[in-house]
């Protein structure tokens, strides 16, 4: 009589819009019914307005927890990662959305958890601390995230620099990560454009990278953001240092 | 009759007892307002066991009307409440034991507290009543679609355990609705419930000496138990005399039968969610009401009391339905 273990709710002492607003908050019937509608009005006008292909599969046997990332140049890009992951994962991935957008107020906070089931994170304190809670759903074992290493959209389309955060949440952890390389997006929704243009756009699904021995410090940060990088930029890794400069951990300014 | 009954506002004051509790409660309520004001005001508690006792009467004037106005509005609007109140205790229920994260045994449970809720509706007791096999059988079932069969038990037993307590606990309370004296029955026993959890408390302040039940509940004491024993089983059996005035239930013995029922089930009701959340280890079941915790922690009693009470007005002969049954589904 030993094996039973329960595990409560993560947010089970928050009220429904103190929940909304946190990284802990968990998707439950209602909440995967509303995704399950909205994931599939996506997909729908993904295919037939951008005529969205994916090139490559996601591993048959991937199970959380695990890390989808992608370059990032459109609102798009969050609707284009989940709507191409396999149903059966759909419901279990959490999109990591800049808080300051997508949780500006407590409704849009709302549609932006019931209808893409995003989890806050607030850019101007994207530290070690804040990566910490999410770092813990990742050690629990039975979370996805999907997020954008470069921390914003890219203005003109070209891909920025990762920050260290993608290595603060994985570095030394059992997490699976896919990089995905995202065409199109740029061209059918740039930043400052208003209503989406019917561009194709095509993702192209990497082959899964591993850190687990990587070490939970900046060595190992920046080990995980250069091979991730170069895996989306579809080169080998390079050292990071080829200039001298740790260019991934660095911040840039004005951001 | 028939399906008009469900809106029937009009007939919402036609029984005594109906307009006796209605006043009671409100009157309890303006008066304990009223002493808290004048307590305030004259400073005879100290500030900050004020303001508890104000936001605890606000609070209650928010749930009298939400639970009046159902029931006096119509059997279709309690049974709605109702299975509207279920979905929203099972959710806490599911979050507290980790049971949402199985979404098939979830959304089963979820159909089967609409299904009840529609039977009663359909007042269709047949339907009501076979749902409860029906149910567990489906949970049994879809538990094994994910073929995982770590954890099998587990997430039957939560979700049958789940839909018993709660889905078919509170939906009997609904199919009372459906009942000549549906409206006073249901009032009577939200409100000899209510009082017996006062009851325990009082009692239990005034000459708490030995614990009940130290590891459920370290609140809870043995006088506090006995006296709302008593005090609820008088209470039950003077307001039942009125509810069941000219049935089988209105003679002492049943009157007071059901007073010990009504007392001790609901104080059961109270230990079984301490119970689960002790198992869970969790403080509240939730943090829907800001400040009160959860749902389920405030209807808990009722969890238990709601098919007992069922259950002894319909055998014992005191209930029966002036509806024709089937109303939806026809004949």
């Amino acid at each position: 009589m030993d094996r039973w273990r329960y595990k409560t709710a993560r947010d089970i002492d928050l009220g429904p819009a103190e929940s909304a607003f946190s990284v802990n908050r968990e998707t439950a019937l209602a909440s995967a019914g509303t995704q399950f509608l909205s994931w599939t009005a996506i997909w729908l006008y993904l295919r037939m307005y951008h005529r969205f292909k994916v090139i490559g599969k996601f591993p048959a046997d991937l199970k959380p927890p695990f890390v989808i990332i992608g370059n990032h140049a459109s609102h798009l890009d969050a609707l284009i990662l989940a709507a191409a992951l396999p149903a059966r994962l759909r419901h279990d991935v959490y999109i990591v959305a800049a808080g300051d957008v997508f949780f500006a107020s407590t409704r849009r906070a709302m549609l932006s958890t019931l209808l893409l089931n995003c989890v806050p994170m607030w850019r101007k304190s994207a530290g070690p601390h804040a990566m910490r809670q999410l770092r813990e759903r990742i050690a629990e074992g039975d979370t996805g995230f999907i997020l954008f290493p470069e921390g914003a959209r890219s203005r003109d389309g070209k891909m920025l620099r990762f920050k260290p955060g993608l290595g603060m949440l994985v570095a030394g952890t059992q997490a699976t990560i896919i990089p995905c390389r995202i065409r199109g997006a740029f061209k059918a929704c740039p930043p400052e454009k208003g209503m989406p243009r019917p561009y194709r756009i095509i993702l192209k699904v990497g082959e899964p990278l591993r850190f687990d021995n990587a070490p939970n410090s900046r060595r190992g940060w920046e080990e995980v953001v250069s091979s991730c990088e170069a895996a989306i930029r579809g080169r080998r890794a390079s050292p990071p240092a080829a200039d001298g400069t740790p260019g991934a951990v660095e911040d840039r300014p004005g951001e | 009759m028939g399906v008009n009954r469900w809106w029937d506002f009009q007939g919402a004051l036609d029984h005594p007892a109906t307009v006796a509790l209605v006043v009671g409660v409100v009157a309890v309520l303006a008066l304990s307002a009223a002493l808290i004001a004048v307590l305030g005001r004259a400073k005879l508690v100290p500030p900050e066991r004020h303001a508890e006792l104000v936001a605890r009467t606000k609070s209650w004037a928010v749930i009298v009307p939400l639970i009046l106005l159902p029931v006096l509005a119509g059997s279709g609007w309690t049974i709605l409440a109702l299975a509207l109140l279920s979905l929203l205790c099972y959710r806490e229920y599911s979050r507290m034991t980790g049971l949402f994260r199985e979404r098939l045994v979830s959304a089963t449970v979820v159909v089967g507290i609409l299904g009840l809720a529609f039977a009663s509706l359909d007042n269709w007791y047949g339907l009501f009543v076979a749902l409860v096999p029906i149910i567990t059988t489906l949970i049994a079932m879809v538990a094994i679609l994910r073929d995982h069969p770590e954890g099998y038990i587990q997430r039957v037993s939560l979700g049958t355990f789940g839909f018993l307590l709660i889905g078919s606990g509170l939906a009997h309370l609904g199919y009372l609705a459906n009942d000549v004296q549906g409206r006073p029955m249901i009032l009577m026993l939200l409100v000899c419930v209510q009082l017996n959890d006062v009851f325990a408390f009082t009692c239990g302040r005034l000459f708490g000496r030995h614990k009940l039940a130290p590891n459920t509940s370290p609140g809870k004491t043995v006088q506090g138990s006995v006296g709302a024993l008593i005090l609820t089983t008088i209470l039950t059996a003077i307001i039942g005399h009125f509810v069941f005035r000219g049935t089988p239930v209105d003679t002492p013995i049943y009157l007071i039968a059901l007073g010990l029922g009504v007392s001790g089930m609901g104080q059961f009701g109270d230990l079984t969610l301490s119970s689960i959340k002790r198992d869970v280890g969790v403080k509240d079941s939730g943090a829907l009401i800001p400040g009160h915790g959860g749902l389920l922690d405030r209807c808990n009693s009722l969890l238990l009391v709601a098919p007992g009470f069922f259950y002894f007005a319909h055998y014992v002969g005191g209930a029966h339905s002036p509806l024709p049954i089937h109303l939806l589904t026809g004949q």
